[in-house]
């Protein structure tokens, strides 16, 4: 017997490591509740993370001498400085576009406010997905710095996505990743701007495209539409950019109409991003 | 032996450093090679031995470090690649370039179906995929095996004694 699988060991062997990794995979698909890196994996994604910050570094390096980045360094840097500014009004303006809408539904309730502040940590892009069917970016900051798990992404143009930690998307104290919205086994709860509709958009693993599902069957769209997120599920703050309808096909016999949404962000270009840091009263 | 596995995955990690950082800047964002399966490929050329699996596996682990999809997806995949690659590899030469081409264009073929069929079967709401992407994918990732062929058989001891003259 022995010998038998001794003769035949070029096929017995990696038939064995094929079962062993058949069953790490249905584990890993079929386990109840979150699934968290080890910390091999984390040790080795942290590490990994140091050549790729400097592979990633000189690459841009290179790239920005050559779009004449020494002449520009300190406008670049202003521009950084701006672009967070930016998006602090853009947030600001979404939430005070949310209160005028809210204003107008509860005008009986005089003195009607709320109140939610946010701070944001700019990070900067290290890494991407082995993939390209998957779209997860790494960045310069980890938990080190505070960031955790869930926190949302923006830059701005709009949301760019959430920090996870995941095998295969670690968070450790030196990078974290951050899944897109545009991949596709991201969700989020958004709402049309105009109309208050609810629905979910969903990654289709396109830069250009999302899926808005869910939405109510009577909800009346249309192209230009912006959407934002809802903040029903907790993940998200409420009143960020995600996107504008593009496209709008009504389908009789479907109960909800087939709707593409345009990301608002540029996820092809992107370098730098700043992280939602949800501000506690007394902070 | 060990000198040929701490190749493998040194080999493997500038693999993953290059195609993370700046595969994105050569190639577009939907379209990245895969360097990780082109070493499968041709380790299934070179080494018909439970070693050549167990490199096979040990790539796969690696891409399943980096890759936000679920754990063993990779490992199992590239194990059935190695498997595929050293069946075939003894019937068909693959010694020259154009036929090591069509030999990593069935075998990406045949990767691709079973990453879709397995993230089918144990991530149904995976959601939908670009033919065309992934046959461009196919395409430069069969271009890249001529290329890398004589890089892994320069390394003293990865090529098996006598596999050559089996394959003529």
């Amino acid at each position: 017997m022995f010998d038998y699988f001794r003769r035949y060991q070029e096929i017995f062997f990696p038939l064995g490591l094929w079962l062993i990794s058949l069953v790490i995979l249905s584990t890993q698909a079929y386990s109840e509740g979150p699934s968290h890196p080890n910390p091999f994996f984390r040790a080795v994604t942290a590490t990994v993370s140091y050549p790729q910050r400097g592979i990633t570094y000189t690459a841009r390096g290179i790239r920005g001498i050559w779009n004449n980045y020494i002449y520009l360094i300190q406008l670049r840097e202003k521009n950084l400085k701006l672009q967070k500014e930016l998006a602090l009004l853009t947030m600001e303006n979404f939430h005070l576009k949310e209160l005028s809408h809210e204003n107008e539904r509860l005008r009986k309730l005089v003195g009607f406010k709320e109140k939610v502040l946010y701070n944001l940590v700019p990070a900067e892009v290290i890494a991407e997905d082995l993939s390209s069917q998957s779209k997860i970016i790494t960045i310069n900051k980890g938990s080190r710095d505070k960031v955790v798990q869930g926190m949302a992404a923006v830059t701005h143009e709009g949301l760019v996505g959430q920090v996870i930690d995941e095998p295969g998307a670690s968070l450790t104290p030196f990078c974290a990743s951050v899944l897109l919205i545009v991949d596709p086994t991201s969700r989020v709860a958004v709402m049309i701007q105009r109309t208050r509709a609810r629905g979910i958009v969903k990654g289709t693993g396109s830069f250009r495209n999302l899926d808005l599902l869910y939405l109510e069957p009577h909800a009346y769209v249309e192209i230009g539409d912006v959407v934002i997120t809802s903040g029903l599920g907790g993940v998200f703050p409420k009143g960020l950019m995600v996107g504008k309808v593009t496209e709008v096909k009504k389908d009789p016999s479907a109960i909800n109409p087939d709707i593409k949404v345009k990301p608002g962000v540029d996820f092809t270009r992107q370098e730098e991003i700043l992280l939602v840091v949800p501000l506690l009263e007394g902070d | 032996m060990i000198y040929q596995y701490l190749f493998v995955l040194v080999a493997g990690l500038v693999a993953v450093l290059i195609q993370t950082t700046l595969a994105s800047y050569i190639f577009h964002d939907s379209l990245l090679p895969d360097f990780l399966f082109v070493m499968v490929v041709l380790l299934g050329f070179f080494k018909n031995s439970p070693h050549g699996a167990a490199m096979a596996l040990l790539l796969g682990a690696l891409e399943d470090m980096f890759t936000g999809q679920i754990l063993g997806l990779y490992m199992c995949t590239r194990i059935s690649v190695y498997f595929v690659a050293t069946r075939l590899s003894r019937r068909f030469s693959p010694n020259n370039p154009p036929g090591q081409l069509i030999f990593a264009l069935g075998l990406g073929v045949f990767d691709k179906f079973l990453i879709f069929g397995l993230l089918f079967l144990f991530s149904p709401n995976w959601g939908t995929v670009s033919l065309l992407m992934l046959s461009l994918e196919v395409i430069i990732n069969a271009l890249f095996t001529p290329l890398f062929y004589p890089l892994f058989s320069w390394f003293p001891g990865l090529l098996e004694p006598g596999l050559e003259r089996e394959r003529g």
